[in-house]
């Protein structure tokens, strides 16, 4: 069991870069310290309040560091207003409080270092990918430990409804990677499904590894896909959680594991999970 | 008197804790998750997930909703089985340096009897064992504590099968509970718990479907508050045998406010969720509250509630 810890952190900005979308900096050195692509955090108001009661998950998007020395201070997020908690986060200002707690989850260094890498988001499941593709570029680098398996090509295929949902792609176009905007409507990008722009990429000479964050429809199609070809593909699941330390056991994730299907808790054992384990 | 000085240890029949804050079955997994940050050797004890004695898969998700200041959840007692949980999790759990109170649950008498002879044999490392009598999210199972010749039955057959104190977990989700309290202590229980979650349900009126895989579920948390304190203190009123109060604790007061309807021990449950070092902190406050009362032991605030005459 990794060492995770709890934090009353301060605001350091919050403010909106796309429609329902919001990016907020918490000053949290503990986790930011330690946290690493693909691992998340959970975060509760710190007003006391009984409603809503639970904290929820957010991914790490990148880690504030201070200007000079690097000293990791911070993290950032990126969040899509869909409910009670979320509707809240926009009102913080900074200076005020929220109760954090991470860093936690398997993150992406479950997944091998890998020569080819392509990303899928899915809407707001772009979030945990800018520290993943950041640090397998070698532009950034996150935890304690520095890794040095850099992927010789990583591609982001990123997908939304439309344009005015597509969120931080500057952040994502000055890293050294392809970034290929996919929308429902043809607002931005090609028009069309991110899966059908993942496809096409398989068929360029590659080693590749496939990783996926977004809603359910998109990564069976993906587990799929990368099953029908034989690419390793891994997939970043969103679940309920009540309380993302394991304790709880609410974020059951069915898993095929020698034939027999059982429960896993993605905030343990993911949420970065093998496609080919997960059972939709 | 001064908060330095206050005696927090407490009984329960022969146990000795050092304080009376204990950590809720199904709520603190099994207790090395929550001790990667928490200091949880500061505990009176810790409760780990019901253990049934053949493994159990649980409930399809969603397992969880949350509610007005509650949670529902319909967990379905996932778990690995007795054997998994003597030669995984005891070892662990035993260098944690805190009492461990091994909650277990079965669908028939026979199955709880089995379960409690299995712990007898590691005695040296449990503390007590909590027997879920209660669990509403189990198809199939039987709710023993819903009737009191079936909870009598179900204590009189593991008294028989281990010294190890017996605490009787009860559901609020009775007519009288009072007198099922009565039956697990005429069954032998050394001391009572309560309360189990209140049955529940939530609906998405949209899609016509319950919220929750299982359907119905388990109410826990601050709005469950209320009816906890009223069982804790009818039961205190029906029985000898030591009461622990568990339902929506997450505040000194509440604990407070436990402790003087009659419960000697208290258990956190929900809490840990959203403030996972809840337990902790309020171990740290009470001296301090029970000070306030010009007390020197957490023993003499116990069911110290008065009534206007
Ligand atoms: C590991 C992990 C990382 C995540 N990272 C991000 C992120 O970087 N940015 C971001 O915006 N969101 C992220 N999420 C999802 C985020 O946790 C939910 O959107 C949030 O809990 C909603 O809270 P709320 O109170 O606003 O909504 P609620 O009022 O609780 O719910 C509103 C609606 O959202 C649904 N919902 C609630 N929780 C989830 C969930 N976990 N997944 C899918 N649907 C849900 C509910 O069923 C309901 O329909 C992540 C989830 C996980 C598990
Ligand atoms: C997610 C969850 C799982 C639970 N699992 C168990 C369990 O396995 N065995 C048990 O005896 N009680 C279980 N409970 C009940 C709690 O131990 C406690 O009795 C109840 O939640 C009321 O306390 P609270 O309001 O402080 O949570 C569970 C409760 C929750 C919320």
């Amino acid at each position: 069991m990794q060492a995770w810890s709890v934090e009353e952190a301060t605001v350091l900005w919050n403010r909106p870069v796309a429609r329902d979308t919001w990016r907020m900096a918490l000053q949290a050195p503990r986790l930011a310290d330690r946290i690493r692509p693909g691992q998340f955090l959970m975060l509760r108001l710190a007003n006391g309040r009984s409603d809503p009661l639970l904290a929820r998950p957010y991914a790490l998007y990148d880690v504030v560091r201070l200007g000079s020395t690097g000293d990791a201070i911070g993290v950032e997020i990126v969040y899509l207003v869909v409910g009670k908690q979320t509707r809240l986060l926009t009102e913080l200002r900074p200076g005020e409080t929220a109760v954090v707690w991470g860093p936690l989850g398997n993150g992406f260094d479950a997944i091998p270092p890998a020569r080819h890498l392509l990303l899928v988001a899915g809407g707001i499941g772009q979030t945990p990918f800018y520290a993943f593709a950041a640090e397998r570029t070698g532009v950034r680098h996150y935890g304690a430990e520095q890794r040095t398996e850099l992927a010789e090509a990583v591609v982001l295929c990123y997908g939304a409804r439309s344009s005015d949902l597509l969120a931080c792609v500057d952040d994502f176009s000055r890293l050294p990677i392809e970034v290929v905007l996919c929308t429902d409507d043809g607002s931005a990008g090609r028009r069309g499904l991110v899966t059908e722009a993942a496809a096409e990429w398989l068929d360029r000479p590659g080693n590749w590894v496939v990783v996926g964050c977004g809603p359910e429809p998109m990564l069976r199609a993906l587990q799929q896909l990368c099953g029908r070809r034989g690419v390793p593909c891994y997939l970043s699941l969103e679940v309920p959680m009540a309380c993302g330390f394991g304790a709880c056991f609410s974020c059951a994730v069915p898993v095929r594991l020698g034939g027999a299907v059982d429960y896993r808790r993605c905030c343990l054992d993911g949420p970065v999970f093998d496609a080919s384990e997960v059972v939709f | 008197m001064t908060a330095s000085r206050v005696d927090l240890t407490v009984r329960v029949g022969p146990l000795r804790l050092q304080n009376p804050i204990l950590l809720a079955s199904g709520t603190c997994g099994y207790v090395y998750e929550l001790a990667a940050a928490v200091p949880v050797q500061r505990l009176g004890g810790v409760i780990p997930k019901t253990v049934t004695l053949q493994p159990r898969a649980g409930n399809p998700p969603p397992r969880t909703v949350e509610t007005a200041c509650g949670l529902l959840n319909s967990i379905g007692l996932d778990n690995d089985g007795i054997d998994h949980f003597l030669d995984h999790h005891l070892p662990r759990l035993s260098t944690l340096g805190v009492p461990l109170i091994v909650n277990v649950a079965g669908k028939a008498p026979e199955e709880f009897a089995r379960l409690c002879e299995r712990i007898d044999r590691v005695a040296d490392v449990v503390a007590a064992i909590e027997l879920n009598l209660s669990c509403p999210n189990v198809a199939g199972g039987i709710d023993f504590a819903v009737r009191p010749e079936l909870t009598e039955g179900v204590l009189r057959r593991c008294r028989a099968a281990t010294g190890l104190p017996l605490i009787a977990k009860l559901t609020p989700n009775v007519t009288d509970i009072a007198a099922i309290g009565q039956a697990a202590e005429q069954g032998g229980a050394t001391a009572i718990s309560a309360i189990n979650t209140v049955l529940g349900m939530a609906v998405d009126w949209r899609r016509r479907r319950p919220r929750l895989g299982a359907g119905l579920g388990g109410l826990s948390g601050p709005a469950i508050k209320p009816i906890a304190l009223r069982c804790v203190w009818q039961l205190c009123r029906a029985v000898s045998c030591p009461v622990i109060g568990i339902g929506g604790i997450q505040s000194i007061d509440d604990v407070m406010e436990f402790l003087v309807a009659g419960a000697t021990a208290v258990q956190i449950g929900t809490a840990t969720f959203y403030d996972p070092a809840c337990a902790v902190r309020l171990v740290d406050q009470l001296p301090g509250a029970v000070a306030e009362l010009g007390a020197t032991s957490v023993r003499d605030i116990v069911g110290s509630l008065r009534f206007r005459q």
